[in-house]
């Protein structure tokens, strides 16, 4: 209860500045990537033309956003943002189930620790408020005590460093898609719309409202972005904490990881991609 | 008593009280469009009055994060200074006001749902989907206010008259930019099920932009949510 707004922060020191990241965000991303780099190698290695279970679920994913992208960007630009994007998808997903899986070894730690105690190891259990919440320390030199050091599972997504990071990658994709397809000179004048962009207009262009309007939108699209996957998975991950405090964890609410964890991951990863899709698409 | 102990019971009140206000309307609206319905298509009743009734469940989600918030605030033991009481006054105006605008906002799509199954009744299972999903979606408002709510609830703040000032601000923040979002996202869903009652070949498109219409509505409660944790983490 008392961790809820506060992260783990470790510190390093590189070249004379003290850089701080937070260590659990970086373990949880890299365990998603590993599982995503695992799956994918084992969906691709045996390819066929009746597909087995793992390669159908690919080819849904695959062919739902493909087809999405072809029919908002066109068949050439949208094939090229298909690996982009496919990508995003399976990683914010994934990023945002992983949350469900309990914490397995420290529940694993805590059942050898009693049975280590039962059969009279040097293990100090303190009772807290309730039953339910033991406080369990094995002795300094037992062979299970790195299950209690294990990080326990959370979303990266949790963390708002994750969404920043990916709605960063965004923002620098659309703008060089937008310099790419318009050229510098129509990307600099589609800042000054709905005004025209022509005689005076382009050459007084910092007295058009609409020129700092529309930079600060592109801003704002990337915060609001961000800050749409951060608190829908970080108030998901509060309430289940809270409600899990409140029931002393006697009970998992299991309502609430379907509805938090299942539901509503899927529906923030969907829009986080189609937002992505239509911020690139009003570039073109 | 002591004074944050007064503070969290008034805060009781005030969360249940101003909670119920959307979730009550949200249903009644739901009642409404299935008892029209139903005096125009008498002999599929057995169906409106099953989606009414999901509907009106789902509906009330809103104000049952209200009961659960004004619970912790009655029965909690409440240790604190002066400060810390206003943390709970807080905490029942972001939830209270939070709850208005998706109480009534998840009653628009239900009221839809009904509409569309009196025009064509076997489209019934695609229109509950659909109903249930731009439900779930309208709550993120209150899920934004409720999870600012047990936040502050939980929070040990520093004494001063400004942590007092930027703790009441928070709550403010997230509980009035939740209403408008609310209903906005229940007017989005609205208008998605009613087509899609119409016409239910055109549910994926319709789904699709829903989800992406519902999201971009939320932006300004996102930029609530975003003032109201510098207000409670920063200043």
């Amino acid at each position: 209860m008392e961790s809820i707004g506060k992260v783990a922060v470790q510190t390093i020191t590189f070249l004379g500045h003290t850089i701080s990241f937070n260590p659990e965000m970086l373990y949880m991303t890299w365990l998603v990537m590993g599982i995503i780099i695992i799956i994918s190698f084992a969906a691709t290695r045996r390819l066929g033309v009746v597909p087995n279970k793992i390669q159908s679920i690919f080819e849904i994913i695959f062919s739902f956003l493909e087809e999405i992208l072809v029919s908002t960007l066109g068949k050439k630009d949208g094939a090229r943002f298909v690996p982009l994007i496919c990508t995003l998808f399976v990683f914010i997903l994934l990023s945002n189930w992983i949350g469900i899986i309990p914490n397995l070894f420290g529940f694993l730690g805590v059942i050898i620790a009693l049975v280590h105690k039962l059969f009279g190891g040097e293990v100090t259990v303190v009772v807290q408020d309730s039953i339910t919440n033991l406080m369990i320390t094995p002795a300094a030199g037992s062979w299970y005590r790195f299950l209690f050091k294990m990080p326990a599972i959370t979303e990266p997504t949790k963390y708002l460093s994750t969404g920043l990071g990916l709605a960063i990658i965004i923002f620098m994709v659309v703008h060089s898609f937008g310099i790419r397809t318009k050229g510098i000179s129509g990307y600099f004048k589609s800042y000054l719309e709905p005004l025209p962009s022509e005689g005076f207009w382009l050459y007084l262009f910092f007295l058009n409202p609409f020129f700092y309007m529309n930079i600060i939108s592109q801003f704002a699209n990337t915060l609001s972005h961000s800050f749409r996957l951060f608190g829908n998975i970080f108030g998901g991950g509060i309430i289940i904490v809270i409600v899990s405090e409140l029931l002393r964890y006697i009970m998992i609410p299991v309502g609430l990881f379907a509805f938090f964890g299942l539901f509503a991951g899927a529906i923030q990863a969907f829009v986080f991609t189609m937002l992505a899709v239509s911020y690139i698409a009003q570039q073109k | 008593m002591e004074f944050a102990k007064l503070c969290s019971i008034f805060a009781a009140g005030l969360a249940m009280g101003l909670g119920a206000i959307g979730s009550a309307v949200g249903e009644g609206f739901i009642a409404m469009k299935a008892v029209q319905t139903m005096s125009r298509q008498p002999g599929s009743a057995g169906k409106i009055v099953r989606v009414m009734l999901i509907g009106q469940a789902v509906t009330e989600t809103a104000a049952i994060f209200a009961l659960v918030v004004s619970l912790i605030l009655m029965f909690q033991d409440v240790t604190g200074d002066f400060v810390k009481g206003f943390t709970f006054i807080a905490a029942g105006i972001a939830i209270g006001f939070g709850t208005i605008g998706s109480g009534f906002g998840a009653g628009l799509p239900g009221g839809a749902a009904c509409e569309g199954i009196g025009k064509q009744p076997e489209n019934a299972d695609v229109l509950t989907i659909n109903m249930l999903i731009g439900q779930a979606v309208s709550q993120t408002a209150t899920i934004f206010s409720l999870t600012i709510a047990l936040i502050l609830i939980m929070l040990e703040p520093r004494s001063g008259i400004v942590k007092i000032c930027s703790i009441l601000g928070a709550g403010c923040a997230i509980g009035f930019g939740a209403i408008g979002p609310g209903i906005g996202d229940g007017i989005v869903a609205r208008n998605a099920n009613l087509a899609i009652g119409k016409d239910p070949a055109n549910m994926g498109l319709l789904t699709r932009t829903m989800l992406i219409g519902q999201a971009v509505t939320e932006t300004t409660d996102i930029y609530s949510m975003v003032v109201s944790l510098i207000l409670i983490f920063v200043i």
